[in-house]
């Protein structure tokens, strides 16, 4: 538990520290390899509070949030930049620049994960490697393509966001939450971006529902490590069969039975557990699992 | 001049001192400034000395701000009298303090926003502001202030090195690193070596490890020995240890009051036993006040009323403990709060009796045998007990708590927690006697007792009782709940009662009874032609000459007379009955009275038993309130031997349409009847009975604070209406909510029923405590909701309150530590438009934080992580320091209307 927090100083002028400072740039750890750790939509760096103490000894953690989450200033909000997962990948690249950094294991939990794809893809040097939690490259079903969500589970969730925004453009309390929903998939889904200021989460709701990132995943030459809860309720078990065919580097899928405890797909179980309980993070994260890859 | 004396005017009112002549000058000279008044005595003309003095009487801090306004002399008159400050906003911005407070001695700057920053490396320099600081208040004695790490002690023990009272706030983390703070007990080193006329150190919220005091009060020897009150409750998860207690009684010699968090549980090395107690005895001599609390009692949760022993037994026996008393002659208040047993201690509380004469205070958890002493009085034999708190006594029956009555008579607060040999005899006839002394009861947890027999048991203390605690435990069946809602489709007549329907457990006797509860229409009754058969005593007590004729004419409008029939309720239309368990009973007031003529025998009080067939024993009184004119109309209390009371409105339906309750009920119920019941008219008679509060005997006057816990999907509806109508004095509610709603796959219903609480008129004080509600936050299984939507459920009505105080514990997630306020919370809160003060004691989001901006009489707010284990950074929560500050800017920038 011993271990420094340490701001980023200010060594790169005042458009650094102001881009650093916006995501919340975080940097914990003595270790000597990097490991980034980018939490999905509607959550925030806070997500990782219980996998950090267990990586802080080996590793050097890159902490941040993410535009659009809750804890960043809504002002620096573009609704219309970030209404496509490439400007978050951008922003990724941007901080990862911003810190120098060469090379480093990126972990990406839900939405995140398919923003370090991206990014691997524009410069496949700096990620030694991606580990996605739970990602998905396009949630709504197609001909052949089971992503999970319907679209009238879709309207449904556009309604109740839609009403909360304008209850809160009113002047009104927005009491909507994503337990009202029906679908049990969308319910899981969208419980996190109901925390999420309700203009910005009608926007971010649209804009992960329409990114469909199939034709790009062969193209993602960096070795990938799937994870995937075996009981993901808004994530299905076959679309990690899917990713793990189609991304272009080598991969491995690893899903996870949630054991032991009787939430589902709690993603913070997911995420501690596979570090904690399996006790897995050195096979995961170093450079010896990469045997494991096929 | 004009101003002034205006401004003068309005703070007239809240001058604190009687009927100051002076005072009514002022009134005068304000009123009829316009006017002529013979003698325009100016308030300046009041000597300066006299203004002073009376400028020092005022407490209230607002009229004293407004009393600053008035003029230059006032303002530095106030300025100069003004002892006490509480400072807010942000910690950074410290180099601003103002310098006109020179003569405030109790400084508190703990509500400064600590987010982000510790005390004094927020400061450009740390010199700088500490010289400010100095200035600023140069004669402080009493602090209270919030620090992060070894430096902020360091800077506060160099600037006020005089202090004399200090208590230190910490939510955060101890520091680990180790530049700060490695070893333990560097951070209050300092703070005891330079801080020579310490008297009282207050560490309880001041978040720690036990390991840092021992080594901190050695270090500061010369000044430890002189403390006077050190408060080390709450600092760590951890009780202190044997050897740490031990370390600490030798250090501080002259201790006379001492709070401590133990750690008395044997099974651990080092735990407190006999030895402990008696060298800190020895060493602390002079103690007065005496708080020996274990750990895992502080705080506990409710335990389970079924619970008897607990699991160990405790190291401290009757030797360790006389041997304790003897060297402590002067104690005054004593707490040992234990989570195991102490077996047998009536004969150590009578040495205590014999030893410590000044005893007022007593506090025993987990102590049994508490009256089985060799002269069979125990604890009775304490005598001069003004309040005594006995928690978790297995064997507490109800002639020891008569003899505890016998012997305290000066009892004024009475605390029984999770007694379970207490039923609703021994505590009325505890209370009883008394009566006279008794303002604060607490009542919780004890298996035998239900919520109304402890609301019927306190009647004699009805009128003068100030502060109440008791579990909320009405109707928590959630199906009932929901059957009634069925009902309420079908039947609207059923649903206005329906609310107030209650499970009645007739199973026993005694106590079982909860409520009374029945509604019925004319044409339900007729469909109830099985009269179940039971014995029914009736008592009427007439009010007036003309009521036995009034109860004559019934009989004559009656076809055939019949009696109150109880009838199970299986045979009722409505489903609300038939989940009611079938022992239950609803009654139905059908038929009257026979040999009326006893009434007469009997003068106004006339006593009646009609056995109807064998079965149970239910008395009923009936007490006729109204104006014997009003012939058709009849309020008839129905008192069952649960001690509740009904009313029951008799009146002919054919006379009247639109019928006027005779009662005035203030609880809202009664009025909402309706005429149309289907196929009432034929029979005659309408007849309702009604749960209600009888105005007269069921005013709260004195009551001013009431505190309640809930179970986890309990109803709290209901409660101003049960026993609890009439409190006009009530300001200040604490609510505990306690449970796992995961066991619940969603809320009872849409809302908790807050709203039912806007009827108590002087409410402004609200504590709600959600944080042992424990849910799944952010993710949970299929078929379970999260906790934002019972956050929902909770707050749904909080709006309706006029409060101005909130302090809010939101639902927490145990697992995650993870304790926020949620979108539909913060939405709900936003909606307290008189809202003053508000504490949020966990995190949120920035965008929800904002929306209490809404609140535009909204002073203070805070966000307090004080969970534990607290937060180590501020970005292991959903809030950013960014956020913070940027919320506590725009609430700055605010104009307050006031």
């Amino acid at each position: 538990m011993d271990y420094s927090v340490m701001w980023f100083e200010n060594q790169q002028g005042r458009s650094a520290m102001s881009l650093l400072d916006a995501h919340n740039v975080r940097i914990v750890g003595a270790g000597e390899e990097l490991v980034v750790l980018s939490h999905g939509f509607g959550t925030d760096q806070s997500l990782w509070k219980h996998v950090v103490p267990h990586l802080v000894d080996n590793y050097r953690l890159v902490l941040f949030d993410m535009m659009g989450a809750g804890t960043t200033n809504a002002e620096d909000f573009s609704f219309l930049r970030y209404s496509t997962l490439h400007a978050y990948a951008d922003d990724l690249l941007a901080i990862l620049d911003e810190l120098e950094i060469e090379s480093c294991i990126f972990v990406g939990h839900s939405v995140s994960g398919m923003v370090g794809c991206l990014a691997s893809i524009e410069r496949p040097d700096i990620f030694s490697k991606i580990i996605t939690i739970s990602a998905s490259p396009r949630y709504l079903n197609d001909i052949n393509y089971f992503g999970g969500f319907e679209q009238d589970d879709l309207n449904q969730l556009f309604g109740a966001m839609q009403s909360n925004f304008k209850a809160w453009v009113s002047g009104f309390a927005p009491l909507a939450v994503g337990d009202d929903l029906d679908s049990v998939a969308v319910q899981e889904f969208s419980r996190t971006l109901f925390n999420i200021r309700p203009d910005i989460a009608l926007s971010v709701a649209k804009t992960i529902f329409q990114s469909d990132l199939r034709c790009i995943l062969p193209q993602v030459s960096v070795p990938c490590h799937i994870l995937q809860s075996s009981k993901d309720l808004a994530v299905p078990v076959v679309v990690s069969d899917y990713l793990s065919s189609s991304l272009g580097g080598k991969n491995i899928v690893e899903v996870l039975p949630t054991e032991g405890c009787d939430r589902g797909t709690c993603l913070h179980k997911l995420v501690g557990g596979f570090i904690l309980n399996r006790n897995k993070s050195e096979m995961l994260l170093t450079a010896q699992s990469h045997s494991k890859f096929c | 001049m004009e101003m002034e004396m205006s401004v003068s005017d309005s703070i007239s009112g809240s001058w604190g001192f009687p009927s100051s002549r002076k005072h009514v000058q002022v009134r005068n000279a304000g009123k009829s400034l316009k006017g002529s008044l013979p003698y325009p005595t100016h308030i300046n003309d009041i000597p300066c000395p006299v203004l002073s003095i009376i400028f020092s009487l005022v407490e209230i801090i607002r009229s004293r701000n407004a009393m600053a306004l008035a003029c230059r002399e006032w303002y530095i008159l106030e300025r100069s009298t003004r002892t006490t400050l509480s400072l807010r906003g942000n910690i950074a911005n410290l180099e601003r303090l103002p310098l006109c407070f020179q003569s405030v001695t109790c400084l508190d700057i703990s509500n400064c926003s600590p987010w982000g920053y510790s005390l004094f490396k927020a400061q450009p320099s740390v010199e700088i502001t500490a010289h400010r600081v100095q200035q600023a208040f140069p004669n402080v004695k009493e602090l209270t202030v919030y620090v992060r790490d070894a430096v902020d002690i360091h800077i506060i023990a160099c600037i006020w090195p005089n202090v004399e009272i200090l208590r230190l706030i910490r939510w955060h983390q101890r520091a680990i690193e180790p530049e700060e703070a490695a070893e333990a007990g560097m951070e209050l080193q300092s703070l005891l070596q330079r801080c020579t006329h310490l008297s009282c150190l207050d560490l309880s919220k001041f978040y720690c490890w036990t390991e840092d005091i021992p080594p901190a009060m050695m270090a500061g020897l010369s000044v430890s020995k002189n403390l006077q009150i050190l408060n080390l409750l709450k600092l760590s998860p951890e009780g202190f240890k044997s050897g740490e207690l031990a370390v600490i009684a030798t250090a501080c010699m002259s201790l006379k009051e001492l709070y401590v968090l133990c750690d008395f549980d044997p099974r651990f090395v080092d735990s407190i036993g006999d030895d402990t107690l008696i060298q800190l005895a020895k060493n602390c001599k002079l103690l007065q006040v005496l708080h020996l609390v274990d750990a895992n009692e502080y705080g506990a949760l409710r335990g389970n009323p079924e619970d008897g022993f607990a699991a160990e037994d405790a190291n401290i026996t009757r030797e360790g403990l006389e041997i304790l008393f003897q060297a402590l002659p002067q104690l005054q208040d004593l707490a040992l709060v234990l989570a195991q047993n102490v077996r047998d201690a009536g004969v150590a509380l009578e040495a205590l009796a014999l030893n410590c004469r000044n005893l007022t205070e007593l506090k025993l958890s987990h102590f049994h045998g508490l009256c089985h002493g060799p002269r069979l009085d125990g604890l009775a034999q304490c005598s001069g007990l003004k309040k005594l708190s006995i928690k978790n006594c297995v064997d507490l029956s109800n002639t020891a708590v008569e003899t505890i009555a016998h012997g305290c008579p000066y009892l004024t607060k009475l605390g029984l927690h999770s007694c379970r040999e207490l039923t609703k005899v021994g505590l009325e006839s505890c209370v009883a006697h008394l009566s006279k002394t008794l303002v604060d009861v607490e009542v919780a947890c004890c298996r035998l007792l239900s919520t109304d027999d402890i609301l019927s048991a306190l009647k004699p203390v009805r009128a003068s009782l100030k502060r109440l605690h008791i579990d909320c435990l009405l109707g928590n069946k959630v199906s009932d709940r929901g059957a009634a809602k069925n009902a309420a489709e079908e039947d609207q007549f059923e649903a206005k009662f329906s609310k107030s329907r209650m499970d009645i457990d007739s199973s026993s006797n005694t106590m079982g009874l909860k409520m009374p509860v029945p509604f019925c229409t004319a044409g339900l009754m007729d469909q109830l032609g099985d009269p179940t058969g039971q014995t029914i005593t009736l008592k009427f007590f007439q009010n007036s000459d003309n009521g036995f004729e009034n109860w004559q004419h019934i009989n004559k409008n009656q076809t055939s007379p019949r009696l109150l029939v109880p009838s199970t309720s299986g045979s009722d239309k409505s489903s609300a009955h038939d989940s009611i368990n079938s022992a239950s009973q609803v009654f139905h007031l059908a038929r009257e009275v026979e040999h009326v003529n006893d009434l007469a025998s009997l003068g106004n009080v006339a006593e009646e038993t009609i056995s109807m067939n064998e079965g149970n024993v239910y008395e009923i009184t009936t007490v006729q309130e109204e104006d014997s004119r009003c012939i058709r109309s009849f309020n008839w209390q129905v008192e069952r031997p649960i001690g509740l009371s009904c009313d029951v409105d008799c009146s002919s339906i054919p006379s009247k349409k639109d019928r006027v309750h005779p009662n005035v009920f203030q609880n809202g119920i009664a009025c909402a009847q309706e005429e149309d019941s289907p196929g009432g008219h034929k029979h005659g008679f309408e007849r309702t009975l009604e749960q209600s509060n009888i105005i007269e005997t069921k005013c709260w006057n004195c009551l001013t604070s009431l505190s309640l816990w809930i179970p986890v999907a309990g109803d709290i509806e209901l409660l101003p209406f049960v026993g609890l109508g009439s409190c006009p004095a009530l300001q200040e509610m604490n609510i505990k909510v306690e449970g796992d709603c995961r066991q619940f796959s969603k809320p009872p219903a849409r809302a908790w029923g807050l709203t039912s609480f806007a009827k108590y008129p002087a409410i402004a004080k609200l504590k709600l405590d959600l944080s042992d509600v424990v849910g799944y936050a952010l993710s949970c299984p299929g078929g379970n909701l999260d906790l934002s939507l019972w956050e929902r459920y909770y707050l749904n009505g909080i709006q309706n309150l006029r409060l101005t105080e909130l302090d809010y514990w939101p639902p927490s997630d145990k697992e995650m530590n993870h304790r926020g306020l949620s979108l539909p919370g913060a939405g709900l809160l936003s909606e307290c438009s008189s809202l003053r003060k508000l504490f949020i004691h966990g995190t949120t989001y920035e965008h929800l934080f904002f929306m209490l901006l809404r609140i535009s009489n909204l002073r203070d707010v805070q966000l307090r992580e004080d969970y534990y284990p607290a937060p180590e950074s501020e970005m292991s929560t959903e809030m950013r320091v960014d956020s913070c500050k940027r919320f506590e800017m725009s609430l700055a920038k605010r104009d307050f209307p006031d």
